[in-house]
């Protein structure tokens, strides 16, 4: 059914020959989709097109744009002649700790959920994490969907890192290291690996006490960080009967406060901006400052009386008392958490260290402004706080009020709570409280985590290197000696001071970096993370290890359901003209039918043993080179080489083995042939492009060959589209299209199936290689000459159903990108480096095969197309009728007849087969590559006519 | 009526198949899936292929019945024109099948297109007033 207008009205029109695709066409839509169409075209896709191609563009980790070529027709899941790119990084932290990857980690590893809440790895059901994008670089969070466990296959390993963190996962689990993901097993003593060094709480069930205090337990730790900010920065009041809820602070804080007011179900209004003057008297005088403030509100009764039921005192804060509210005194320890996180987000001093001694940290405080009245109640509330930050094993006092300023009220007065600021107190502080909502704490409370850390283990070796000291010269060696054994860790006027002097405590050496010098040597990015150096790595012995994947917004997928088939052109050129080869095409025609199986459960003729089929499968067309079945030279004209590296036949199930394995050496049916061409004069379009392609006449022979991985591929893709749907069955993962079935890129399953698919890809090069050693067995017998003399050589060999990791620039930087092309082909410009050197000047060969009766292109890629379409254009021209109808309008037999008369000599295996093929059940050619012309994606280099063909 | 062939997807082969019980309808389904391929009048008997299949998901079944169909003409060149389906529901949806045809041969036979796959469009088996009705789009 052709597109309704309802549909087309929604389309933006970008320019003549683009059309957008906006995301409010259908809910989840991340991205918009771009149509490359003249308004003919659109007119006659159908309109599962359009819903396809929106459902493309929700899939997760899409990039830029989901795109639509002028051939696009509803496929599965995908449409035909569709392209997206994905984003393959996988950030996710394994916080508290060491790796970039939530999978195959042993048993009791904490990972760190939203909250901040810790729990053991095997206890995560459906949390929200929070995770590092590590392509931008920033925080972000991701829900588990998915939680396996199993019992390791591969050896398990051990780190144990400088700053006392450690890790046990399986050998290939990815660690982020300063070359990129590693694999655990890979690393070595003295690599550095990134660590986040905030660990957070531990988490514990909070149903009965939630039920308790009426307080609903999924929104209590985002209640517990609203109403603490409120309490800090923030004010109730009801003005002329209406109700509010005011909060301040940097605008990047109250937007993290907004999203989670919006979480609990309110509408917070927009962030505002005001300068306002102050003036005020200090004991240090009148003071008089100007400062920015943003702030927001939270409009409604509702609200308010909810943050009031809550214990958030209204009005003037400096003229009442209140205290920390029960239900948060009383509340599970990582509840109490994002109580205080939240409050010193707010009202703490961000870490800093001394000017006099940049390796000690000022004190932590808070402070409550009270007028004298309620001094008391600051002297309470404090308490309050104190009283909690001793369950986290921290000791703080509460000073006396003092005077602080003289506002327009009257005095007021300024109670504070101190933290000891003992390295091990400040480093509970940090890596387990840490702050809420000011990113730029929280950020320095990990660099600080971090730093004391570090500083604890050099003392802690100083220690020890004292004693040893001790030890050694009781022994009866000299000081010098000692420092010679103890060198470089301490020097010898250390060990002096050990030995000669009563020592109190033990301090850091003169050297030690401060804390400046530390976050620029060893902070990675800007959101935390730092490296630590693996000091110990040992073989583990674990039994069970836990599997975890999340759902990122930004995580890549990979889809399933187009990859299958790994269809592609191949196209050869010839010495040999019309006048040569016209006489002759039907001896060709039907030797060519006799030699190279064609049609319904073909057999090929390379017969291979299992072990040969898995070299097809590893190597693709290097095979058949070695195997007398193709040229040396042929390897550089083909798309990749004709060998995909990443194929794995351990991921390829023996049913496809089964189904494939007799299959090398088949055309296949349906809409794929071998077809003799000819160019003409008038249609060579671009003559140097032609020239490097090897055409130098117009009236030259070129023969085409239109196949795939044959039912091997297709098998392929049915196995993983079982295990996608078991994955994504079990774990909930909706998906709007059920053949869109999808794995995350990085799961296992998806690295499964990218190396399967790759197999089928390496087969298919394969196929259409040893096709071609029979078209020059064929030609060299029917010319008397043998192939190479008959320049017999291939021009190029492109795949349209793949999908590859490709380097694009995507809004000015270079990325690295999941492309999946479906019925679409690669079209990269001049330069590239993936394209044969041969045609890095002019640009990659783009073969367009159009239907039997019309004929096919030539193309070639341009920078262009890399700009705008991932480095893609058509495949084909799109059928604009059904096989069914095709098959009852037209004729095999008379067909054949027709074409014959034209000058093209058909044989098939099939005569109703080639009535589904007729001509006029396809789109005009002409218009499909004149768009992509025009739109400067590909231009044209030559059309090819038909003069003899071979069909399934 | 058996099985009808409709026009809904334009590269593909669709059909609607009809039976009284899951047993019929399977055997339907089969004998519509094989005509796309050949011409069933052209087919003669030579060759019996035997096998049975599990599963808790009557469609899921009917996927795997067929997906075995498909993979029997690469894995061993068999078309079928024939059908004896028993389809049982004991803990779970039990089936087998024994499938008549022969050994594919361009020269006497009158063979259509290769099916590559069953797709997941629209698969769906309905309840119909005289019994079953499933909806099977053939990759092509």
């Amino acid at each position: 059914m052709n597109v309704g207008s309802e549909i087309l009205k929604q389309l933006k029109q970008v320019d003549e020959l683009k059309w957008d695709l906006p995301t409010s066409f259908k809910k989840g839509m991340k991205v918009p989709a771009r149509f490359f169409a003249t308004e003919n075209i659109l007119k006659t896709m159908d309109n599962r097109v359009f819903d396809q191609i929106a459902n493309v563009a929700s899939l997760p980790g899409i990039v830029k744009r989901a795109l639509c070529m002028p051939d696009a027709h509803s496929g599965y899941g995908f449409p035909i002649g569709g392209v997206a790119a994905f984003d393959p990084e996988e950030g996710v932290i394994s916080p508290g700790g060491i790796g970039f990857d939530i999978n195959c980690l042993k048993k009791g590893t904490p990972v760190l959920d939203e909250n901040g809440a810790n729990r053991p790895i095997e206890e995560l059901t459906s949390q929200t994490l929070n995770i590092i994008d590590l392509q931008k670089k920033k925080l972000t969070s991701a829900k588990v969907i998915l939680t396996q466990n199993k019992k390791p296959l591969e050896p398990v390993f051990e780190i144990t890192t400088g700053m006392g963190n450690t890790l046990t996962a399986t050998e290939d689990h990815p660690v982020y290291t300063e070359r990129g993901m590693v694999a655990l097993g890979k690393l070595q003593v003295g690599d550095k690996v990134a660590v986040c060094p905030f660990k957070g709480t531990k988490y514990e069930d909070a149903t009965e006490w939630a039920q308790k205090y009426g307080i609903s337990a999924e929104q209590a730790p985002t209640l517990a960080k609203i109403c603490a900010y409120n309490m800090g920065d923030g004010t109730l009041l009801i003005t002329a009967n209406k109700y509010h809820a005011q909060f301040y602070g940097p605008k990047k804080d109250l937007m993290k406060l907004q999203q989670d007011i919006k979480k609990i179900g309110f509408s917070p209004t927009k962030v505002y901006t005001r300068v306002r003057n102050h003036k005020i008297n200090t004991k240090y005088g009148l003071v008089k400052f100007k400062f920015e403030e943003n702030s927001f509100n939270v409009n409604g009764k509702k609200f308010y009386d909810l943050l009031k039921s809550l214990g958030v005192p209204n009005g003037r804060k400096t003229d009442q008392g209140y205290r920390v509210p029960e239900w948060v005194r009383t509340a599970p320890k990582w509840i109490k958490r994002c109580f205080l996180a939240s409050y010193f987000g707010a009202e703490m001093n961000a870490p800093s260290v001394m000017k006099e001694n940049q390796s000690t940290f000022y004190m932590q405080s808070v402070g409550m402004n009270k007028i004298e009245e309620f001094t008391e109640s600051a002297r309470q509330f404090l308490q309050d706080i104190s009283d909690m930050l001793l369950e986290f094993g921290l000791k703080s006092t509460v000073s006396l009020p003092a005077h602080d300023y003289d506002g327009i009220r009257g005095s007021t007065y300024r109670t504070r709570l101190h933290i000891s600021n003992t390295l091990d107190q400040l480093r509970i502080l940090f890596s387990e409280i840490g702050f809420e909502y000011s990113e730029e704490k929280q950020i320095k409370a990990c660099y600080a985590a971090h730093y004391l850390a570090f500083k604890e283990e050099v003392i802690k070796l100083r220690e020890k290197a004292q004693e040893v000291s001790i030890l050694m010269y009781s022994n009866g060696q000299s000081t010098t000696q000692i420092a010679n054994k103890l060198h470089p860790a301490v020097n010898k006027r250390f060990v002096q001071r050990s030995v000669f002097e009563k020592r109190g405590s033990i301090r850091t050496p003169e050297n030690f970096p401060n804390w400046e010098e530390f976050i620029a040597d060893n902070k990675i990015g800007n959101n935390g993370l730092m490296w630590d150096v693996i000091m110990k790595k040992d073989l583990a012995s674990e039994s069970e290890v836990y599997d975890i994947t999340v759902n990122h917004k930004d995580h890549n997928f990979l889809a399933n359901g187009f990859l299958v088939s790994n269809c592609g052109m191949r196209l050869l050129r010839t010495n040999l003209t019309t006048s040569d080869v016209k006489p002759k095409i039907k001896t060709i025609i039907d030797n060519l039918f006799k030699t190279v199986p064609a049609g319904v459960g073909c057999k090929g003729f390379v017969k291979l043993s299992r072990e040969q089929f898995n070299s097809v499968m590893t190597d693709g067309v290097k095979w058949c080179v070695e195997n007398d079945y193709g040229w040396e030279k042929d390897l550089n004209c083909i798309e990749d080489y004709g060998c995909i590296s990443w194929a794995d036949p351990k991921k390829v199930s023996q049913r496809a083995i089964s189904r494939g394995i007799d299959q090398l050496g088949t055309l296949g049916s349906g809409n794929h042939y071998l077809e003799v061409q000819m160019t003409t004069p008038g249609e060579i379009f671009d003559k140097r492009a032609a020239k490097a392609m090897g055409i130098t006449s117009p009236d030259q022979i070129m023969i085409m060959i239109h196949c795939g991985s044959r039912g091997f591929g297709h098998q392929i893709g049915t196995d993983y589209l079982k295990t996608f749907e078991t994955v994504m069955k079990e774990h909930k993962i909706s998906i709007s299209d059920p053949e869109l079935s999808c794995a995350p890129f990085q799961s296992k399953e998806g690295q499964d199936y990218f190396g399967a698919m790759a197999c089928a890809a390496n087969m298919a090069f394969a196929n259409r290689q040893v096709i071609v050693h029979r078209i020059r067995e064929c030609f060299a017998s029917v010319f008397k000459q043998d192939a190479e003399s008959l320049g017999l050589d291939v021009v190029y060999d492109v795949a349209h159903n793949i999908a590859k990791l490709e380097k694009h620039k995507i809004d000015g930087k270079m990325r690295e990108v999941l492309v999946h092309r479906k019925g679409a082909t690669r079209a990269f410009g001049p330069g590239r480096s993936e394209i044969p050197a041969v045609y890095r000047d002019i640009g990659q060969p783009v073969i367009v095969g159009g239907s039997m009766e019309t004929g096919s292109y030539l193309l070639v890629g341009t920078k262009k197309a890399e700009e705008e379409t991932f480095g893609s254009t058509m495949h084909g021209s799109g059928r604009l009728m059904s096989r069914t109808q095709a098959k009852h309008d037209f004729n095999g037999e008379k067909l054949q007849k027709d074409m014959a008369k034209k000058g093209i000599y058909v044989q098939a295996v099939s005569m109703s087969g080639l009535a589904e093929e007729a001509g006029a059940s396809y789109k005009n050619i002409d218009e499909v590559i004149d768009t992509m012309h025009i739109a400067g994606i590909t231009t044209k280099v030559a059309k090819l006519r038909p003069i003899g063909n071979v069909k399934g | 009526m058996k099985y009808a062939f409709i026009d809904i997807v334009r590269a593909d082969a669709a059909f609607d198949a009809f039976g009284k019980d899951y047993s019929k309808l399977f055997a339907n389904c089969a004998e519509a899936l094989s005509s796309v391929m050949v011409d069933l009048k052209t087919l003669t008997a030579g060759k019996k292929h035997t096998f049975s299949l599990q599963n808790k998901n009557i469609q899921s079944l009917l996927y795997d019945f067929l997906e075995e169909i498909i993979f029997v003409k690469d894995a061993e060149q068999l078309l079928f024109n024939k059908f004896k389906v028993i389809v049982a529901k004991k803990k779970i949806y039990e089936l087998s099948a024994e499938c008549f045809g022969d050994k594919i041969n361009a020269k006497k036979q009158k063979l259509g297109v290769d099916a590559k796959a069953i797709t997941l469009h629209d698969f769906k088996i309905t309840k119909t007033k005289d019994g079953y009705k499933a909806r099977i789009v053939v990759d092509v």
